[in-house]
């Protein structure tokens, strides 16, 4: 240390050095040049949040949930169990970016952020070169996640882009730093959900939002007799149609060509179907929705098939839209040369006693999810009903681009779009109680191969241990045979297995 | 009219406690809620994002305190010399106090008030304002009544200085940070 070194001049560096530590990335951000060829076809991922496959009727639901899928499916390659791999926006949504598990990209809870490495190898990351990038994000956890997976977006539309009332803080205050904007201000300083950072400054806002949330209310009353839909966490209310619109006026206007991803909310709570399809699942039918499992909330079974009868007319409410939107894309050429992935990222369960996503048990409403393919000038349909993962989108979409797929990818390239059609391990992990920088504890993990499914519950203080299912001939994992099933043990030794590996860098 | 509104305008040494007071209100409940959130954060947070989500809701306090001394400027604008600027350390102070209070009812009772009409819900901050200006003519009789209180509030609000020369460069500090991030 120099002897002329006085305290206040220590002061000034140990300031100056947290000013500079804390403003890194700032320096690290400059967009790339594109290298761009035009005859490669446009990717355009469309997902909706929440949007369970097994309430719809392109899988053998027996509501008319989804006529404009199954039209949709009859050019496209639809994958039978395709599956999340996690059971909410956050840690799924980042699986699907970056091709991992949640144990290796480390996005466990809500707000969590993936582990630096993912900052930099990414499906974004990947195509940058080589498409023009757009997005637009209903869900703001998931387009918080998308901000720190990329340092350059060519077209980016906030969360609240088409809404009716209400507005989010982050993209417009801070759009070069949207991780922290968001984290900072949507969800803490003016977090409607929990008591918020801002002493004084919350409460006019606060009642700003229920003032603007009435008169949007009212004004749209006769099309949304329940109220309309809003974005979870940012109490901003809007539209599907609008929604809709707004993504549809994004993809008709973008250079080619371009890797575009949409993440509508909805079927997402809370369930708001417009008029046209409120109460038309009205039917009396009241599925068994079987025993409370032990670690459900114990919700009454009518309450859960009321609850079923708006998911599923929500859902219908969706298929309409989406079966408008790809005419119109269609009609206005966009899809000429496009690959149209439709996905979500996660459904909602109304059984055992649970319903929807927040919860730790992985049922197949939770983590099934639809998967549909269009390739540009698809005729036919084609089946697969080998068990996938969401972390095979972003190798297959790799391929697609006639990129090589990078080592750290655990998905593999989709079978019937180039990839293998044997036999494989499809995980699904629920960790939102472990830290993302300590060894998973207290968790739920499954593992699905061919027609079996195992479960663990592990560090839960009223449950733990396996649960094993034979999917073919019980879709709906009514009975437990974990005892008795013989591909159990056999099941139980590979999830183990995996788990100690992944769990292996963490352990002290 | 320029002469009249600057001889209402409080001097720095006036100012200041009363921005204390503020400083010290609006940060101790930020503190509070923003220690509440870390053992959740440190799940997925490492020191250095910590550290950015800290400087960003300390320049926002900060904003949010200056915002605040600006509504209470406005106030003594507002009043008669002899109601608020002559006192403007203890009548300052005191409405600090007084807003903090109908925030704090507020607060309490905010998820009751997504239950109500539009109306309703615009006279909330009415009835709020039509407190506060009342209780500056009240605060303004007591203090011309009692000498003593206006002097308790005034060493109160001195006492607080203290937490200027604390929070006020950890709000600089952030600012500057927040502004880095963001220019590019």
């Amino acid at each position: 240390m120099p002897d002329n070194l006085t305290r206040r001049d220590f002061l000034k560096a140990a300031a100056a050095s947290f000013v500079l530590q804390a403003a890194s990335p700032v320096f690290k951000r400059l967009p790339s040049p594109l290298n761009q060829d035009q005859n490669t076809p446009n990717i355009i991922i469309l997902l909706f949040d929440a949007l369970s496959a097994l309430h719809l009727s392109l899988y053998g639901y027996p509501r008319q949930t989804s006529p404009n899928f199954e039209r949709l499916a009859g050019r496209s390659t639809v994958y039978h169990a395709h599956h999340s791999a996690a059971k909410f926006t956050t840690p799924s949504t980042a699986a699907l970016f970056t091709g991992v598990y949640p144990w290796t990209h480390r996005v466990f809870t809500l707000g969590g952020m993936p582990s630096q490495k993912f900052e930099k190898e990414n499906l974004w990351q990947a195509l940058k070169d080589q498409f023009y990038q757009s997005a637009y994000l209903q869900n703001i956890y998931a387009d918080v996640l998308l901000f720190q997976l990329q340092n350059h977006l060519d077209t980016h539309l906030g969360p609240d882009s088409f809404s009716e009332a209400g507005r989010t803080f982050y993209d417009h205050l801070f759009p070069n730093d949207m991780a922290f904007g968001g984290k900072s201000y949507d969800q803490f300083l003016f977090n409607p959900k929990e008591k918020p950072g801002s002493y004084f400054l919350s409460i006019p806002v606060d009642l700003a939002r229920q003032t603007w949330k009435r008169v949007a209310t009212n004004r749209n009353i006769e099309t949304h007799p329940d109220g309309l839909p809003f974005l979870d966490g940012a109490e901003t209310l809007f539209t599907l149609d609008e929604a809709m619109g707004g993504a549809e006026g994004m993809l008709a206007g973008l250079p080619e060509p371009h890797f575009s991803y949409i993440h509508i909310l909805p079927p997402h709570t809370p369930y708001r179907p417009d008029k046209n399809f409120l109460g038309m699942f009205d039917d009396g039918w009241t599925p068994n929705t079987g025993k409370k499992h032990r670690l459900a909330d114990g919700i009454s079974r009518e309450t859960l098939n009321k609850r079923r009868q708006v998911y599923d007319e929500y859902i219908a409410n969706v298929d309409d839209q989406l079966g408008r939107l790809v005419d119109r894309l269609e009609a206005s050429g966009v899809l000429e040369n496009s690959y149209l992935v439709i996905t979500s990222d996660h459904g909602d369960m109304l059984e055992k006693g649970e319903q929807g996503h927040v919860t730790p048990l992985l049922f197949e409403p939770v983590v099934r999810v639809p998967l549909l393919v269009m390739a540009p000038r698809q005729a036919e349909r084609r089946d697969i009903y080998q068990p996938t993962s969401n972390i095979d989108v972003m190798p297959t979409l790799l391929n697609l681009a006639g990129q090589a797929v990078p080592d750290f990818c655990e998905g593999q390239v989709l079978p019937g779009l180039g990839g293998p059609t044997g036999e494989r391990n499809v995980f699904m992990v629920e960790a939102k109680k472990n830290s993302s920088f300590q060894p998973i504890s207290k968790a739920t993990i499954a593992l699905v191969r061919g027609d079996y499914k195992i479960i663990r519950y592990m560090g839960y203080r009223d449950y733990e241990g396996y649960e094993f299912y034979d999917l073919k001939n019980d879709p709906e994992e009514m009975h437990n045979l974990y005892d008795e099933h013989p591909a159990a043990p056999e099941l139980q030794a590979i999830l183990d297995s995996e788990l100690e590996q992944a769990n292996q860098s963490f352990e002290m | 009219m320029f002469t009249r509104i600057r001889h209402k305008i409080p001097t720095r040494q006036e100012a200041l406690p009363v921005f204390a007071t503020i400083l010290f209100i609006v940060f101790s409940w930020m503190f509070f809620q923003f220690f509440i959130q870390v053992p959740s954060w440190i799940f997925y947070m490492d020191a250095r994002k910590l550290l950015v989500m800290f400087t960003y809701v300390v320049s926002f306090s900060l904003a949010e305190s200056l915002v605040l001394m600006g509504f209470v400027i406005f106030l003594c604008l507002v009043f008669p010399r002899r109601m608020f600027k002559e006192q403007f350390i203890a009548q300052g102070t005191v409405q600090v106090l007084i807003i903090s209070i109908i925030t704090y009812f507020i607060r309490q009772r905010i998820e009751l008030f997504q239950k109500f009409e539009i109306w309703k819900l615009l006279t909330i901050p009415v009835v709020a304002l039509a407190v506060i200006l009342l209780s500056v003519l009240v605060f303004a009789l007591i203090f011309s009544r009692f000498e003593k209180v206006p002097r308790l509030i005034e060493s109160l609000a001195d006492r607080m200085t203290i937490f200027t020369y604390l929070y006020l460069p950890l709000g600089v500090l952030g600012l500057v940070v927040v502004v880095l991030r963001n220019i590019i």
